[in-house]
């Protein structure tokens, strides 16, 4: 770099909150999984509704209940058939968000970009 | 044609400025590497290396005006329906890059019809859903568009068709500007009425449309990942990447 190139460099500034929510709206979008032609937004909620219907053990419970997905379209749903399937998005993309936002913290300027 | 088949179709014509159908070939090679199934390029031209993607020869469409002063190809979007050769096709613009699989769970869900409506911009941070014109009707964006073959989707595109067909009169009842003629005002307009009168949502949920627009100068696009910068109250960089990019300014190609 010659020095007007680092000049420039120096004055460009970093939005650090503009980065973490460009990280955020990334990962909401794979926040979804199909299930019996339907397609479900995972969330904390939806997880936590689908584990009330399985009971305290896991397969007390095995029937099957109807659901609207995202689209607003009933399916028909085994609640531990679709748990495990957000479990495991959950699992898959929360561990990706949580090694990005490592590298993320360690940006402290727009040279690092 | 096979049954439940699904595809992607992009449309490109050339103007003075642009090369759509280059430009339409990389969108494909990302489509079939992230979603991994088959792309069909519609286009006027006959020669250009589509890469293994197939290519449906169409006459050019009539010319629209656009203010960079070129001639923009655009109006072939209604006709795609009956272009298409699959049971459940998506439709992307030529400057839509995917970088991620997010599309692949709308695609295998059941909804008949589906268009982008909310935009992220990575400038402000917004993720917001606009209005068009005076009469404030929802905002769809052409950009992204998944439909099947059906009656309801049928029923749209005939209706888009028509309204790309009077829209002199549908920009007067709607009060938007009338050139030049857009996509994204004539599928708002259609998805309008077909929803009684926006009683309907065709929007894709949990999937906004990144839209990477003037305001942002492109740095770098490697890895699917895009550093530009923008200005506000000075001048700043960032990077946004894990996400599919509507990458606006084909200067910068």
């Amino acid at each position: 770099m010659n020095t007007e190139q680092l000049r420039d460099a120096a004055r460009v500034a970093y939005d650090r909150e503009l980065a973490k929510q460009n990280i955020n709206t990334a990962i909401e979008s794979r926040m979804t999984v199909n299930y019996a032609g339907g397609m479900f937004i995972v969330t904390q909620e939806l997880i936590s509704f689908l584990h009330s219907w399985i009971g305290p053990t896991w397969h007390d419970w095995d029937g099957v209940i109807y659901m609207m997905d995202a689209y607003d379209v009933p399916v028909k749903v085994i609640p531990y058939e679709l748990l495990q399937i957000c479990q495991r998005r959950w699992w898959e993309v929360m561990n990706e968000f949580a090694a990005e936002y490592e590298e993320f913290i360690k940006i402290r300027n727009a040279k690092q970009l | 044609m096979p049954n439940n088949s699904k595809g992607c179709l992009i449309a490109a014509f050339d103007n003075e400025n642009h090369i759509y159908f280059d430009m339409a070939v990389m969108a494909a090679d990302r489509v079939a590497k992230h979603l991994k199934i088959p792309v069909t390029i519609v286009t006027d031209r006959l020669e250009g290396d589509t890469h293994q993607h197939k290519r449906i020869i169409v006459e050019k469409p009539g010319g629209n005006w656009r203010n960079d002063g070129s001639t923009w190809r655009n109006l072939i979007r209604t006709q795609l329906y009956d272009l298409s050769p699959y049971d459940r096709t998506l439709v992307i613009d030529s400057d839509y890059f995917l970088c991620t699989p997010n599309l692949l769970p709308h695609l295998n869900c059941s909804r008949n019809f589906i268009m982008t409506k909310q935009v992220y911009s990575p400038v402000n941070r917004k993720i917001e859903s606009y209005k068009l014109g005076n009469t404030q009707i929802d905002m769809y964006w052409a950009t992204v568009c998944i439909f099947s073959k059906c009656e309801e989707s049928y029923s749209i595109f005939e209706m888009a068709k028509h309204v790309q067909e009077h829209y002199e009169y549908y920009s007067a009842i709607y009060e938007y500007r009338r050139v030049p003629i857009r996509n994204d005002f004539i599928f708002s307009v259609a998805l309008h009425l077909m929803g009684g009168y926006g009683m309907r949502d065709y929007g894709f949920k949990s999937y906004p449309l990144v839209n990477c627009d003037s305001l942002m100068d492109y740095d770098k696009f490697e890895n699917d990942k895009l550093v530009y910068r923008y200005v506000t109250d000075k001048i700043y960089a960032n990077s946004i990447n894990g996400i599919d990019l509507h990458l606006m300014n084909k200067d910068q190609f």
